[in-house]
């Protein structure tokens, strides 16, 4: 039975979620963007009963990501029309930052620099100086479709199509925006330990490493440091994966989403199988396994006190059934994390 | 023993033949007899102890020689004596291994082979012989190694027991070799030879065919490493023989080991010459056949030093507390950046150490659709964004944006916009094989498509999951190949002839996947057929009944008189074409005849659907049947219901007010009391099966003419139907009669359409088609139903068509099909489904139908009386299904009935049979508990029985709005005993009330005795032949409230003190499960006892007597208030229905 430390937001997104992101100071404010071609903004601070739904942004199209900016009200939105916008939380103020020619798949703001990164799918990265206003944004080509994003303190990780990931690094991008050079060199270029499509990516707090996963039930743990010491560590594993209902093997369900925490440097992960388990990467240790959720889980986030996980669920898509609908089966779960409840056991 | 020296006792001999090993040259009889009688004791058998003592002593003897076998003259002779003693003396021979026989023959085999003094003696030749014969496991291998040690060269007794064993084996070629060499080489006794060939030659002669097959050598002489050795073993070094690689794998084998082979072969690195053989380790092959232990060595483990050694234990569980990440290394890395995903190839792989199945929940067809070129495939995003139009629409690219309101005009614009671009694109692959997007955005995309197709006119049937009857595991097909079917003008003109209404100036165009839809109102006139269909299809999966706005049928108008007018039957089974668009302009002809006919006002209850059920000739319950039934645990499960005359109900019920209906069934009780025979209507029910072929109609005329003049009516005939104290309430006779003389009769029952002196006749179409569907989805999972015609039922009585969708549950005599109803109820008040206490007599757009044959009103019967008594207002009410129609024919009986696609109470057990801890939370149990508890009072209020309680015939309940508008009124998370918070719309619905007993046509005590074979699933009163009434029903629910607990189903012991109480509540059971501590044991203890032992209870009930309604009562009642204050605790109520839905839903999709 779970504690009651998990409760819903109400009222759901109308649709499926496909980012959720907490705020950077505030531990209670968080945003989750939907294919409802909205984002909401709750505020979780007054605990499960009272509706903590505090706005929505509509935007014209979907919106696939989201991201806070500087300060708590300045998030950014990457939307299925192309633009990338900035969202003042507090006025529901849009303004269009850049233009890609595909959809904008994924955000991601560098806070140490203010860099705002944007993966789109006609296959560039769009990169923005925030403190320059008035500069437009330099367009990279990437050579894969990008589906997943991350950033570090010095680091982007981009996952792509083919099983490519390229990592960048931050200070190089400072000293483009500096020189004004158009042409940008990933850090690292690697493959993809996964066989297939990565699905998520995230950074760990420390700089250190990423985690990806794939939309086959493994999740695979990476070093940045690219000595063969440090590669060697590297690892996946199998999770998200359930014994087939006719006893004979088991169903491999995707790994939709990973967050670290931001204290504990421990992972969860959310997989279509609708759970959601916390790893220690350090230690290679599953440390808990929560409750399943009615539905695939799409959408993770911690707070950035750690105190809080918020779940995005909603009906997977990932049988491509053609006639989709998130509305109704869609929800967001606020999860109250105990005190040590993301805290490494250490290795063993 | 002296008496015994001279004759031989043979009746030992005889006592004791089963322990003779026989041996080819015989045994002597005194030998024989001398052993099995006692020296010592002259006992006809010794004991086994003596014999043993006795034979040690010998065998001392013989080893204390042999260990001085270097001193005797003739070593042989030590052997040959030790062996033929341990032959007599152990006439079992190797079956004992006390003999110790095969390592004596072995030692003395092994210790002269290569010793010319003996190599021609027959003596050792014997023993190699005996050792072939008794022991060895490869004899030719065996006389192979003798001829190449030249033992037994000269000896003709070798190459006579050779060819007899090639003989013995079917190798006539080589035994005549073997005869040939061994006269050729002049072995002796030559003569003995000659003969023994002769007669080889006289059996060959026998087997002309003999000679002709296939043979090697026998003895492959002319081999070269043979043929230059008449001694091969005089030299020491002789090098690695090639014959034999079995024995000389062992060196260095190791190393050229294959290095993929599966199994490990046994390599003898460091093959040590066995003890007995002084060779020199170097010369390997021929010079040692091994000892039997040797050549099975390699099943023995070698002792090594035990250290550095690991210790294997404990299997592979994973160790407590964390689990430990298995560190995977992709092999295929090395390959790099080009893994090429074959959909078909990955999607379910096999891991290759484990031979575990893994199947890979997302479709990687639709993921990779280009794998062969790296970095094309999708994430579910471009999936779903492709599937909704959105990788198709441009924006525009002046950075100007405005903000959209959500403004629905705006967003048409949107849409006829992209319209226009659409059409110009090349969809990519995956979008080409769907029709459209799911709800508001994707509009443009299908709009586009739909020109595509425009001149086309298919028909498909949703395909169906059919494994679980109870279960609507609708899935979706994606990517339907869409039937292309001519719409004829003769199809064209059908419509036009049955509905008279003016076709669209637009030809009708088709429904390509039937599975889009839309709630919301479409935009183009052109669109609404299509939307029509696809909402038919989509309110199955989606059980939104009520949003379908559309749909303009009305409600089914017959009116009584035109009922009887109607005779003729005009259903017809159309396996033709058009019925899809025949359904969308059927609907928009009634939709102008909407006024003429204006809704009638119903006040009845609108349930569930009865999903799978089977009528049944005459035993309540068929032995065959049962035996079939409840066997695979957990299984949904076919049942037979009894069938039973037809005729009438209730017609007034829907004029009255529940108080008023009471009063109107009472009547019932006191119909005629002429079952006698003294009836009219007593000729049209013959004893013999009332609808076998040729037979007259039933009394319809008869029973209309009761209704139209009415000679029994306004009679009350005082007293129960049946007034016998004890019989069988599902006996052919006793139903006849409570049909025949209900009042008021059968036929005046709205909906019931008596055409039971007609024959259908298209019956076994219908299942023929279902049957096709069915097979087509299995073989083809997404193509269901594609290239077959649906079939339609059409009753000339009534407006609506029914198009079989498909087959929800099979049943041997009444299978359960999905229709659609071509004239659903207008929707106007989408409240009603939602409350049941205003839901009236609701027509949806899919329904079930149950085809029961041989036909029988008797459900139809049940379940209206028990929605006539109970009244529309009564909240149970809800938890009944209700018979929307019956159409009853002489071979084919039609009953249509809600359709709930939510799945049985026996879905929700397993859903959580499938969780770790095995079952389902209390309260959800509990919550369960109280809407069976509440339901079953009710009807036994009104003195109905349901007569079979279990969990697939409780279906899940959950009224669709509030799953559509769960963020406005969705549950409250605080449970309400009254049903408040939404939580009325949540519950199961009773259907099969095809064994229904309605109490009130028997006489207040009656007793029923069940003549029929039972199972442990029945009361134990029917188990143990006594008589019952109401324990039926306890018992079920006893059964489907320990399912819910525990997942299993209900067994009972005896808790009483095992004494012959016979009298009422003289036995008492309780379940054999014990309770969980932390549950509410007093309340489920209780509710046990209560209905495991309802006698005991009957004193505090009035009248003295069942039903217990005060005591089922008060247990519902401490439940309630329990589930009130304890709603909340842990996932709380509302989030586990929330599990459940969202499972319910999920497994329809």
């Amino acid at each position: 039975m779970a504690p009651a430390t998990q409760y819903e937001l109400s009222p759901p997104p109308g649709d499926a979620v496909s980012a959720i992101a907490f705020a950077p100071v505030s531990g209670t404010k968080l945003l989750v963007s939907s294919w409802d071609k909205k984002v909401y903004h709750y505020d979780i601070s007054n605990g499960p009963e009272a509706s903590s739904l505090v706005n929505t942004y509509e935007h014209r199209a979907p919106v696939l990501d989201v991201c806070f900016g500087a300060d708590d009200n300045e998030a950014f939105t990457a939307g299925m029309d192309w633009t990338v916008n900035r969202l003042n939380i507090e006025t529901g103020e849009l303004t269009p930052l850049s233009k890609h020619t595909a959809p904008v798949r994924r955000v991601v703001y560098s806070k140490s620099h203010g860099i705002l990164v944007s993966a789109s799918w006609d296959s560039t990265l769009n990169l923005h100086n925030l403190n320059d206003p008035s500069s437009n944004p330099i367009t990279i080509a990437l050579p894969g479709k990008p589906q997943a994003l991350a950033g570090s303190p010095t680091k982007i990780v981009v996952a792509m199509t083919g099983r490519i990931i390229n990592i960048y690094d931050v200070n190089a991008i400072v000293e483009l925006f500096r020189t004004g050079g158009t042409d940008l060199k990933p850090w690292q270029q690697r493959e993809s330990s996964l066989r297939y499509l990565t699905r998520a990516v995230a950074c760990m707090p420390n700089d250190a490493g990423y985690a990806t996963s794939s939309i086959e039930g493994r999740v695979a743990v990476e070093w940045f440091e690219d000595t063969a010491e440090s590669q060697a560590r590297k690892y996946a594993f199998k999770c998200h994966r359930q014994a087939a209902p006719d006893g004979d093997g088991d169903i491999v369900y995707p790994v939709n989403a990973l967050a670290f925490h931001p204290i504990h440097g421990t992972f969860a992960s959310a997989g279509g199988d609708g759970t959601v388990a916390l790893w220690d990467a350090e230690a290679k240790r599953r440390l808990k396994q929560y409750q399943k959720f009615p539905n695939n889980v799409a959408a993770l986030a911690f707070s950035n006190d750690g105190r809080y996980l918020a779940v995005g669920v909603c009906p997977g898509f990932e049988t491509g059934q053609n006639d989709y609908n998130g509305a109704g089966q869609t929800s967001v779960f606020i999860r109250e994390l105990g005190e040590n409840e993301a805290k490494g056991k250490g290795a063993k | 023993m002296a008496g015994s020296e001279d004759i031989t006792d043979f009746e030992v001999i005889e006592n004791q033949k089963e322990n003779i090993q026989s041996l080819p040259g015989g045994r002597s009889a005194r030998k024989l007899a001398g052993l099995f009688s006692s020296p010592l004791h002259n006992l006809s058998t010794p004991t086994p102890t003596d014999t043993r003592n006795i034979n040690d002593a010998i065998r001392a003897e013989f080893e204390a020689e042999i260990d001085n076998i270097s001193e005797s003259d003739d070593p042989l002779d030590v052997f040959d004596r030790y062996v033929r003693w341990a032959i007599d003396a152990y006439p079992s021979a190797q079956a004992t291994a006390e003999s110790q026989l095969h390592t004596i023959l072995e030692r003395a085999t092994k210790a002269f082979t290569s010793s010319s003094q003996y190599k021609n003696d027959p003596r050792y030749l014997k023993l190699w012989m005996y050792y072939i014969q008794l022991f060895s496991d490869t004899p030719r291998e065996t006389f192979l190694f003798l001829s190449r040690h030249g033992i037994g060269e000269s000896l003709a007794l070798y190459y006579e027991e050779y060819a007899a064993w090639l003989e013995g084996a079917g190798r006539w070629a080589q035994a005549e070799e073997v005869y040939k060499l061994g006269i050729e080489r002049e072995a002796r006794p030559v003569q003995r030879l000659l003969r023994k060939f002769k007669e080889f030659s006289e059996r060959l002669a026998q087997h002309p065919d003999a000679l002709a097959e296939p043979s090697s050598p026998a003895l492959p002489t002319v081999r070269p490493a043979l043929a230059s050795k008449t001694d091969p073993f005089a030299s020491s070094s002789h090098p690695v023989d090639p014959q034999a690689p079995r024995q000389t794998s062992g060196i260095g084998g190791s190393s050229s080991r294959p290095a993929k082979s599966k199994m490990a072969i046994f390599s003898d690195a460091d093959a040590q010459q066995p003890a007995m053989s002084s060779r020199d380790a170097a010369s390997k092959g021929w010079d040692s056949i091994g000892s039997l232990a040797d050549r099975k060595k390699e099943n023995t483990l070698e002792p090594k030093p035990w250290v550095g050694e690991t210790l294997k234990a404990g299997g592979r569980k994973p160790a407590a507390g964390g689990t430990k990440l298995a560190v995977f290394r992709d092999p295929s890395l090395a390959q790099i950046q080009n893994i090429v995903v074959v959909p078909s190839k990955h999607q379910v792989t096999v891991h290759p150490q484990t031979g575990k199945r893994e199947y890979i929940f997302v479709d990687l067809a639709a993921v990779y659709p280009t794998p062969e070129e790296p970095g094309t495939e999708l994430s579910f995003e471009e999936i779903i964004a492709a599937h909704r139009g959105w990788l198709d629409r441009l924006w525009d690219t002046d950075m100007a944006t405005e903000i959209y309101a959500s403004d629905p005009l705006r967003d048409m614009e949107h849409v006829t916009q992209t319209d226009q671009l659409v059409d110009h694109q090349d969809y990519d692959p995956m979008d080409l094989d769907e029709n459209g997007v799911a709800q508001e955005k994707p509009r443009e995309l299908r709009a586009g498509r739909r020109k595509k197709i425009m001149e086309v006119n298919e028909t498909q049937i949703i395909k169906a999951k059919l494994d679980s009857p109870s279960g609507p595991k609708f899935r979706k097909k994606k990517a339907a190949e869409p039937t292309m079917t001519i719409h004829t003008k003769a199809a064209t003109d059908d419509i036009y002839e049955i509905f008279n209404a003016p076709l669209k100036p637009a030809p009708v165009d088709g429904d390509e996947t039937g599975d889009d839809y839309d709630d919301d109102d479409d935009d183009e006139d052109e669109d609404d057929d299509e939307d029509d269909d696809g909402d038919e299809d989509e309110i199955v999966t989606d059980a939104d009944f009520a949003s379908d706005a559309e749909s303009t049928g009305t409600t089914k108008q017959i009116q009584q008189g035109e009922q009887e007018s109607m005779y003729k039957v005009l259903i017809t089974v159309d396996i033709d074409i058009t019925s899809r668009s025949l359904a969308g302009d059927a609907e928009e002809a009634f939709s102008e005849d909407e006024e003429m006919e204006p809704p009638r006002t119903r006040t009845i209850f609108i349930p569930l659907p009865p999903e799978d059920y089977e009528p049944p000739t005459r035993p309540y319950r068929d032995a065959a049947t049962m035996a079939n039934n409840r066997l695979p645990f957990m299984t949904p499960i076919t049942e037979r219901t009894e069938y039973s005359m037809d005729v009438d109900m209730d017609r007034a019920y829907q004029f009255k007010t529940p108080s008023k209906q009471d009063d109107r069934a009472t009547p019932i009780e006191e119909a005629s009391d002429s079952e006698s025979g003294g009836s009219p209507l007593r000729e049209f029910f013959p004893a013999e099966s009332p609808f076998t072929k040729g037979r007259e109609p039933l009394g319809s005329k008869a029973a209309k003419a009761l209704s139209k003049t009415g000679p029994n009516r306004g009679v009350p005939v005082k007293g129960p139907i049946v007034k016998e104290a004890q019989c069988s309430p599902i006996d052919d006779n006793i139903r006849r009669t409570i049909l025949t003389n209900i009042q008021p009769p059968l036929v005046a029952y709205p909906g019931f359409y008596d055409h039971h002196n007609q024959r259908y006749e298209r019956g076994g179409d219908i299942r023929r088609f279902a049957k096709a569907v069915s097979r087509l989805g299995k073989a083809n999972p997404d193509r269901a139903g594609l290239g077959i015609a649906p079939a339609v039922i059409r009753f000339a009585d009534c407006q609506s068509r029914y198009t079989v969708k498909r087959e929800l549950g099979a049943g041997a005599f009444a299978p359960v099909y999905l229709v659609e109803n071509s004239e659903p109820d207008q929707d106007d008040d989408r409240v009603m489904m939602n409350q049941g206490a205003f839901a009236a007599s609701h027509r949806a757009a899919v329904e079930a139908l149950k085809m029961e044959s041989p036909p029988t009103p008797w459900e139809f019967y049940i379940m209206r009386t028990a929605h006539a008594r109970l009244g529309p207002q009564h909240r149970a009410t809800a938890s009944i299904s209700l018979a929307h129609e019956m159409h009853l024919y002489q071979d084919e009986a039609f009953l249509f009935l809600p359709y709930h696609p939510h799945g049985t109470l026996l879905d929700v057990i397993n859903i959580f049979r499938a969780e770790p801890s095995g079952v389902m939370d209390e309260q959800l149990a509990m919550f369960f508990a109280i809407e069976l508890f509440r339901t079953v009072e009710a009807l036994h209020s009104k003195g109905v029985l349901h007569g079979d309680l279990k969990p697939d015939n409780c279906l899940l309940r959950l009224d669709a709005k509030s799953a559509f508008f769960s963020s406005d009124h969705g549950l409250s998370s605080q449970w309400h005993a009254d049903g408040s918070g939404g939580w009325d719309s949540r519950g199961v619905v009773l259907i099969d009330f095809g064994r229904g007993i309605d109490m009130k046509a028997f006489a207040p005590d009656v007793e029923f005795v069940a003549d029929w074979k039972t199972t442990a699933q029945d009361c134990p009163e029917m188990r143990e032949g006594r008589p019952w009434t109401w324990q039926i029903d306890y018992y079920g629910l006893a059964g489907v409230v320990h399912c819910l607990l525990f997942g299993k189903y209900l067994e009972t012991v005896r808790a009483d003190q095992g004494g012959l109480g016979l009298g009422r509540g003289g036995r008492r059971y309780r379940i054999r499960e014990s309770l969980k501590r932390y549950w509410q044991t007093d309340i489920w203890a209780d509710c046990f006892e209560v209905l495991l032992n309802p006698a005991s209870f009957v004193a505090h009930e009035d009248g003295g007597r069942m039903p217990v309604l005060r005591s089922m009562r008060s247990i519902r009642e401490r439940m309630e208030a329990w589930l009130e204050d304890n709603c909340e605790r842990g996932a709380g109520l509302k989030a586990m229905m929330g599990r459940v839905e969202a499972f319910v839903n999920k497994s329809r999709r």
